[in-house]
């Protein structure tokens, strides 16, 4: 698709100049369609890919505390990398949850912090399942 | 094959680091098996590769560089094949000891004084180079800060150091050493 420089002129994409040495990635592939941008693939990240170190580097923008980015190193050796994000997002709430965070020396208010920034619309412990993971898959 | 990905709605920096952090593990982790690989196999080791990093003090900053991939990349991974190539306005948010591993910077004008002493960490003549970018500075005027990529052709002052540069001092657009 087409962009404008800094003059308003329009500018090629890379893909008119070289279609086939570039291949078009999309997060957002409504967006894309939107725009009439031609897509190769389509990326889907899932809570799967999510390691405890991207939260780190994401503690100041998601404005998590300190506490909250401990306990993702916590919960994912407890669920494993790939299953503590998913599994705290479906954690009820009910007093077998509550039990286990204290077990794992994590604060409630601290769990409610990491939750709530980590999947914003998830307000409630009574959430529905996250969606399916992240996949790589052709347009 | 050259790979562009679109971020659509998803524009803030959140989507950005989260993204940019999930394919660097990933080439990390390549990168790693096949030059172990090359070394057990006496074979070729993997194509040197250059990952490059805007606003990379969200990536390197002391807080995060000792546990992140990046923080790791800058360390160790030139045995691996792999260096990093960091662009950021504020050099002073990024981590000393990852400053002081950069082989080669390039900079423009910048009036902060600790920027100035941050991308000064771990270079001789330090103060020999601060005095050539203190006169940078008072030649283009605060008005080219921070110039990089907008500035005229004929302002646009910057200096060059580091590991792999023979004599540092101010540099041309070429990149190559004012006469």
């Amino acid at each position: 698709m087409e962009g404008r420089n800094e003059k308003g002129h329009n500018v090629k994409a890379l893909k008119q100049l070289f279609p086939d040495k570039v291949a078009v990635f999309t997060l957002d592939e409504e967006s894309s369609r939107r725009r009439k941008v031609s897509t190769d693939y389509v990326v889907r990240l899932g809570y799967d890919e999510i390691e405890p170190e991207d939260v780190v580097l994401l503690r100041q923008t998601l404005n998590l505390t300190e506490a909250a980015v401990e306990a993702t190193y916590q919960l994912a050796r407890r669920f494993g990398d790939r299953k503590w994000i998913q599994t705290i997002l479906n954690l009820e709430d009910s007093d077998a949850s509550r039990e286990l965070l204290e077990k794992m020396n994590i604060h409630e208010a601290t769990y409610r912090n990491l939750r709530r920034d980590l999947k914003p619309s998830a307000a409630c412990l009574s959430c529905p399942p996250p969606p399916p993971i992240i996949r790589l898959s052709a347009s | 094959m050259n790979v562009v990905l679109e971020f659509g709605r998803y524009t803030d920096i959140t989507a950005y680091i989260l993204v940019a952090n999930l394919l660097t593990r990933r080439i990390y982790n390549q990168y790693r098996e096949r030059t172990e690989k090359a070394l057990g196999e006496n074979g070729a080791p993997p194509r040197p590769l250059v990952i490059t990093i805007e606003e990379a003090h969200k990536f390197l900053n002391p807080e995060v560089a000792a546990q992140t991939i990046f923080g790791i990349i800058a360390r160790e991974m030139r045995k691996y094949n792999v260096t990093l190539l960091v662009i950021d306005q504020r050099p002073s948010g990024i981590d000393e000891e990852v400053m002081s591993q950069i082989g080669t910077k390039i900079t423009c004008l910048l009036d902060n004084e600790k920027d100035i002493d941050s991308v000064l960490t771990g270079v001789s003549g330090k103060n020999e180079l601060k005095s050539v970018w203190l006169s940078l500075n008072l030649a283009a005027g605060p008005h080219f800060w921070p110039c990089c990529s907008h500035a005229s052709s004929r302002q646009d002052p910057r200096i060059r150091f580091g590991r792999f540069v023979s004599r540092p001092g101010a540099a041309n657009r070429s990149g190559k050493p004012e006469s």
